[in-house]
């Protein structure tokens, strides 16, 4: 223990020393704050709409129901600005008084159909009487917001990681390994006091992400666990990067393909049916994903969270076991 | 000058062959392509799901049935569900969905919108209107409103979802490859001392950082030309989307070589950069939601970049956006390649 500990203050205090800890912990704070500037703007988001200034005050405001609103005082104005990369519907009148939509040509379909359900709503009655009600399912906070805080939260357990990674890779290149192989010490000692930072950053970020985003009020115990439990993989993952990297060229290498890995079962959870999600059991990532998800939207039970927790430990147990001569070697 | 800086090219492109890029970067490729291939769907939508069930049978009751099936037919997020309790079952473990039921109150038509919550009321609004608009087009059939079109309308929304995924890869991988790999090789060098024997030989900055981002290029255009190739074959525009390749890499490197000029290490240059390279991807959300797209995420040079990507692989006849893009990458590729080099002096001379 002692010995662990002693391997743990040095990687601290080699990395303070060049203010790698601070970074570690910062970057993912300010990209936080980032995210919680970009909320609401997204959550606001709807269609846009160049409209010329002559249709007048009444279709103006019929159209700021849809969507916002640019005002252009003439249609060479309208047209310059629909032609820019973004997707704006262009609604003014031509000779006749009639109206007349302009559009690039490669707007999506929303922006192309429904200025015309718009305007024929403007120009026309109600045909069909029939009552209208909105209700919903309560669920007040934004994708954006949740799916956002969960990269970030699995972007910093990741970052714990490189940095072992990095740090291996490191102490492989200025020749500690071999000095620490002839002390007392033994590989398990190595190994967990390395893993120590890898948790530590994690369990700091993952607090700091939520009370930015005002989502403290979520199982905070919940989110301990999930959070020891990730930052397993984070930990298993970089011992993997370290011992195979021969240099840091291939340790960013590595870490690319990695990085895929990760962004692939994020968005993969996102996007796939759920009758799908089979296709991601197999990537650690994804269990972390869903625990985050299920305690954050305040959806999931412990016992689901503990299953959740099994899947995380018994994959990285499964690839630890499975390379472990490789770390071995790695490390010898 | 030339013969120094083609010599330094051979070295970096056998340092790199040795420590396996070319291999990761194929591989990332076809890793790449496999996913767009065979696990993303053709059909996907980013659009909300619409789960409707249909329980009024009063009059007008046709209409309705005819407007809600003919929109299943046409749209693949439509479905027809059983009751209301099925679809908020599904609306709560699908976050990217919406509920509608229509009964009948006082004898006259209902229909309630399911929302999730979230949405704001510009959506609730639209969804309103679509509906209204639908019932009345089918009985006093559809209006006409004239249209002006600037360029020919384009298809590019038919392009296969899994398909469209690609210009995104090829803005991520291939175009921002540099600002990552590069500081890699930097410190390797830093590390082995190849920097210091450079500097007292007569080889001059410029080449040397020149060579670096010349195997950046290099190994983008492979990673380019295989995903590109392995997913629409010889439909793109290759010269012009391997140009847009070039100038955009030269502008990832030299940011990567000016981040990670501020720093000793690789372990600390690379949390910034990776800080860059998420802040990069914002723009995607707009390749997938065109109308959002707030000043913030227009100023990032991402944000042209993808959709000139897409403009080259799948050609719409609006060349201006990729002339554009390759001008705006070709002036801050300048501006970012002097800031390394002078960057780099500023380093070596204080060291």
């Amino acid at each position: 223990m002692k010995r662990m500990l002693a391997i743990f203050r040095r990687d601290i205090y080699s990395s303070t020393r060049d203010f790698l800890i601070l970074y570690m912990i910062i970057a993912p704070i300010l990209l936080t704050v980032g995210l919680k500037f970009f909320i609401p703007s997204a959550a606001s988001a709807s269609l846009q709409f160049a409209l010329n200034s002559k249709l007048g005050a009444e279709v103006i405001e019929e159209f700021e129901k849809y969507g916002s609103v640019e005002l252009y005082s003439s249609d060479e104005e309208i047209k310059e600005r629909v032609g820019k990369i973004d997707d704006i519907a262009g609604i003014s009148i031509n000779d006749k008084g009639n109206f007349r939509i302009i559009l690039e040509g490669n707007e999506s379909h929303d922006t192309k159909e429904i200025p015309r359900k718009i305007v024929r709503s403007i120009v026309s009655g109600e045909e069909v009487d029939v009552n209208y009600k909105v209700s919903d399912i309560g669920i007040q906070m934004s994708p954006i917001a949740w799916i956002g805080g969960i990269s970030l939260i699995i972007t910093a357990i990741t970052m714990g990681g490189i940095l072992i990674g990095l740090n291996i890779i490191e102490e492989k290149e200025s020749k500690t390994v071999k000095a620490l192989n002839v002390s007392p010490m033994s590989r398990l000692e190595f190994i967990m006091g390395k893993s120590f930072i890898g948790i530590i950053i994690p369990i700091i970020d993952v607090f700091a992400i939520l009370w930015i985003l005002n989502m403290l009020d979520v199982n905070l115990y919940m989110i301990a666990v999930m959070t020891l439990a990730s930052s397993i993989i984070g930990v298993i993952v970089g011992f993997l990067i370290g011992v195979t990297s021969p240099n840091q060229i291939a340790g960013i290498a590595n870490m690319k393909l990695l990085f895929l890995l990760v962004g692939m079962s994020i968005i993969g959870a996102i996007l796939i049916p759920q009758s799908q999600h089979f296709f991601l059991y197999w990537v650690p990532t994804y269990w972390a994903f869903m625990g985050f998800k299920g305690i954050i939207l305040k959806t999931i039970t412990w016992s689901q969270l503990g299953i959740y927790v099994i899947w995380i430990l018994g994959l990285t147990c499964g690839i630890f076991l499975l390379l472990k001569n490789r770390i071995r070697k790695g490390l010898a | 000058m030339l013969r120094r800086y083609f010599g330094l090219v051979k070295k970096d492109i056998i340092t790199g062959f040795r420590n396996y890029f070319f291999l990761a970067v194929i591989f990332v490729a076809l890793v790449f392509v496999g996913i767009i291939n065979f696990v993303i769907p053709e059909n996907a939508e980013i659009k909300p799901n619409v789960y409707y069930y249909l329980e009024y049978e009063g009059e007008n009751s046709n209409i309705l049935g005819d407007v809600l099936d003919q929109s299943e037919a046409s749209h693949s997020n439509i479905h027809s569900v059983t009751s209301r309790d099925e679809i908020v079952n599904i609306m709560e473990e699908n976050f990217n969905s919406i509920g509608m039921v229509i009964k009948a109150v006082d004898n006259k038509p209902m229909v309630e919108f399911i929302m999730q919550g979230y949405e704001n009321q510009e959506v609730v609004n639209t969804l309103i209107l679509s509906m209204k608009d639908d019932l009345n087009s089918r009985i006093r059939g559809d209006i006409e409103i004239e249209t002006l079109w600037l360029t020919e309308e384009s298809y590019q929304e038919n392009i296969p979802f899994n398909k469209s995924v690609l210009p995104i890869f090829l803005a991520m991988e291939p175009t921002m490859l540099g600002l990552v790999m590069i500081a890699a090789f930097i410190f390797m060098e830093k590390d082995e001392g190849t920097i210091k024997a450079y500097k007292v030989s007569p080889g001059k900055i410029p080449e040397y950082l020149a060579s670096k981002i010349t195997l950046m290029i290099i190994l983008g255009w492979i990673s380019t030309i295989i995903s590109t190739f392995l997913v629409v074959g010889f439909n793109a525009d290759y010269l012009n989307l391997l140009i847009i390749v070039t100038v955009g890499s030269i502008f990832a490197s030299a940011l990567g070589l000016i981040i990670a000029s501020f720093f000793d290490n690789i372990s600390q240059s690379m949390v910034w950069i990776l800080a860059a390279s998420i802040i990069f991807s914002v723009p995607f959300i707009s390749y997938f939601v065109p109308s959002f797209a707030p000043l913030y995420i227009r100023v990032l040079p991402t944000y042209p970049l993808q959709f000139a990507i897409r403009e080259a692989i799948f050609p719409s006849g609006n060349t201006q956006i990729i002339y554009s893009t390759i001008l705006t990458f070709t002036i801050l590729s300048i501006i970012s390649f002097i800031l390394a080099v002078f960057a780099y002096r500023r380093n070596l001379a204080r060291n």
